[in-house]
């Protein structure tokens, strides 16, 4: 090892690399990932960590005390004894010489160890050494293998093709002992250089694997994107669905997003990088969206779900189907494979008539296929219809599983509006004994609470929802069977007493 | 920085100097074949310029003669004869010019006195090793 050099700065360098690389992927959880769990985190953590001291120690130590393998090829014998003499004076290592291009070629070729260095002399009968240079970097493995040329002052013409040919440098002759020296020095020095990159090249590369497979996801996995304004995690999407008073979410809109290929995407992106395009994604649509207190989750196969309240529908139908988004130019391995942008396709919203847990449920699936249909490949649309054609009984299935969830949204809501009107009779008179009979627990239960609060006074002539306060022009209770808020023939009458004699509770 | 600045200069000094042992070493070894070859060369080097004298021209064994200058060229001063060195280096530019220019008489006559230097100064060093060279 030459003096001044140590295996620990090498180390120390390596290790700055290493430390660079991990800053780039910096992130305020553990280890620089973001992590589902804290189980996960930790697994992961101490998987990383050891494959990290694993390739760390894998850095050779010895890397100082490089050695060369040097080549020399001149026709004239006594160059090369001088040459043979002074290289292995000065400790440059293994030295061997040759005296014909063609020679040399074969040398190169056995070589068990490859050569590190080239001498050539540039005139020499038969294959010259400007040729010899041009074939020994067919080489592969010689492409970047320092090759010195040899030249006499005259000869000087020459140097231009020499370097045209690969050559890495030149030496004049007569020669001198202490130019030779510097000259190798340096092409040691540069495949010094060029093999601890490759060397930090390989374990960057390994770490970067191993990033790669400790935060490798799925497809189909709700990816926690991180924090942004709107973004939600899906548990917590649906708890905020689940939660929200049944009135914040009455007709609010369930929407779909799906990123189009994204399998594709998914496939030709580290995980890492995929995880930034998801953001970038989430950050498009909520951009979109602006202003609309929408909520927006990631549920997996790159499908978006979002909800927007009742006064943001119009914005969400004035939006365009489909947005186009870049995607970054990628440091994977299947860069050529990406394509440069990705389309976000947006599917019909459903609309929640009645947030019940099941009704959203339904919403959200609803809306997710909607936008399945709409990414699926025309090929499936079109079997789709077909298929639709060909089985009428399926129809009629749905026609009736249609029915059914209708008399259940009725159903629900005459309960809502019974809810609504016990709650205004608990203000103005005592409910029958039939009526208190008839409540359910829960419901008498909500009643007294709501009383107790004394937040239901209500304007003449309005019908409010229980919880929002939100007037409510006209409702279907049955079909055919419509209660009018506003010009009713009777408006005389409390619009809760009209609502009740509809429902059969009126005692007058 | 400055501390492995002046160790790796120190690197490179030890090396030039054990690099100039060993060339030493080696110029000692390849001197004696050097001065074995002289006598060839100049059997060669004298032929051509007979030749050209006779002919007028260099060309029949111009190929020949920029071979020797060549090699004297590249080892004659390493090998401590400065002088043949230079000469061999001046016959041997001489002759590339002339062969771009094989026309011009002045560079005919520029290689033709270069050879004959350079012939002049083998004869001598042959003699003063007792190589004959008749």
């Amino acid at each position: 090892m030459p003096p001044g050099e140590t295996a620990a700065e090498t180390r120390d360098s390596a290790g700055y690399r290493l430390k660079r690389m991990f800053s780039s992927y910096s992130c305020p959880s553990i280890g620089g990932f973001r992590i589902q769990d804290q189980s996960r985190a930790t697994a992961q953590l101490s998987l990383f960590l050891s494959i990290v001291v694993s390739l760390v120690n894998r850095i050779p130590s010895n890397i100082g005390r490089l050695n060369m393998k040097i080549l020399a090829v001149d026709d004239d014998r006594i160059v090369l004894n001088l040459l043979d003499g002074l290289l292995k004076s000065a400790d440059f290592g293994e030295v061997q010489t040759c005296e014909s291009a063609e020679r040399a070629l074969e040398l190169i070729a056995d070589a068990q160890t490859p050569f590190t260095c080239f001498l050539l002399d540039i005139q020499m009968p038969g294959m010259d050494g400007i040729e010899l240079c041009e074939k020994i970097r067919e080489f592969p493995k010689h492409r970047d293998t320092p090759i010195l040329m040899l030249t006499s002052m005259s000869e000087k013409t020459y140097i231009d093709r020499a370097f045209s040919a690969g050559a890495s440098d030149y030496l004049t002759k007569p020669l001198d002992a202490t130019e030779i020296v510097v000259r190798l020095g340096i092409a040691r020095q540069l495949m010094k250089e060029r093999k601890s990159l490759a060397e930090s090249t390989d374990v960057i590369a390994s770490l970067i694997d191993v990033l790669d497979r400790t935060t490798q996801h799925d497809l189909e996995e709700a990816i926690d994107l991180g924090k942004m304004e709107g973004l939600l995690r899906y548990p917590a999407f649906e708890n905020y669905l689940y939660q929200s008073g049944r009135a914040a979410l009455f007709r609010s809109t369930i929407f779909a997003v799906k990123i189009r290929n994204v399998e594709d995407i998914h496939r030709n992106l580290p995980p890492l990088e995929f995880k930034a395009f998801l953001q970038t994604a989430a950050s498009t649509i909520l951009d979109r969206l602006k202003g609309h207190d929408v909520f927006i989750t990631y549920r997996g196969d790159g499908e978006f779900v979002g909800v927007i309240p009742r006064r943001g529908q119009a914005i969400l139908k004035a939006l365009d189907d489909e947005i186009v988004i870049a995607i970054e130019e990628s440091e994977g391995k299947h860069t050529a494979k990406l394509p440069a942008t990705a389309t976000l396709v947006f599917g019909p919203g459903a609309s929640i008539l009645m947030p019940t847990r099941g009704e959203l449920s339904k919403a959200i699936w609803n809306a997710v296929q909607r936008v399945r249909t709409r990414t699926a490949p025309v090929a499936q649309q079109n079997q789709a219809r077909q298929g639709t054609r060909d089985f009428p009984a399926g129809i009629s299935r749905l026609r009736q599983e249609s029915d059914d969830f209708k008399e259940d949204l009725r159903a629900e809501f005459t309960q809502l509006l019974r809810d609504s009107l016990q709650s205004e009779l608990g203000e103005h008179r005592k409910p029958s004994r039939r009526r208190q009979k008839k409540a359910p627990a829960s419901v008498s239960k909500k009643r007294q609470a709501k009383a107790s609060r004394g937040d239901d006074r209500k304007r003449p002539g309005s019908f409010s929802s229980v919880n929002s306060g939100k007037k409510l022009h006209r409702v279907k209770l049955r079909a055919g069977e419509r209660i009018e808020a506003y010009g009713d023939e009777n408006e005389k009458l409390p619009v809760s007493q009209r609502v009740l004699k509809v429902l059969g509770y009126s005692n007058g | 920085m400055d501390n492995q600045s002046g160790s790796t200069n120190g690197t490179i000094q030890k090396a030039a100097s054990n690099a100039i042992a060993g060339l030493e070493a080696a110029v000692r070894n390849s001197r004696a074949e050097f001065v074995a070859r002289l006598p060839e060369y100049y059997k060669t080097l004298d032929h051509a310029a007979e030749a050209a004298m006779g002919e007028g021209i260099l060309a029949p064994s111009v190929d020949e003669v920029m071979f020797i200058a060549h090699r004297i060229a590249g080892v004659g001063k390493t090998l401590g004869f400065p002088d043949l060195g230079d000469s061999a280096r001046q016959t041997e530019t001489a002759i590339a010019a002339y062969r771009c220019e094989q026309d011009s008489t002045v560079l005919r006559d520029i290689s033709f006195s270069k050879i004959r230097h350079l012939a002049g100064l083998i004869e001598a060093i042959c003699a003063a090793h007792g190589k004959c060279v008749s």
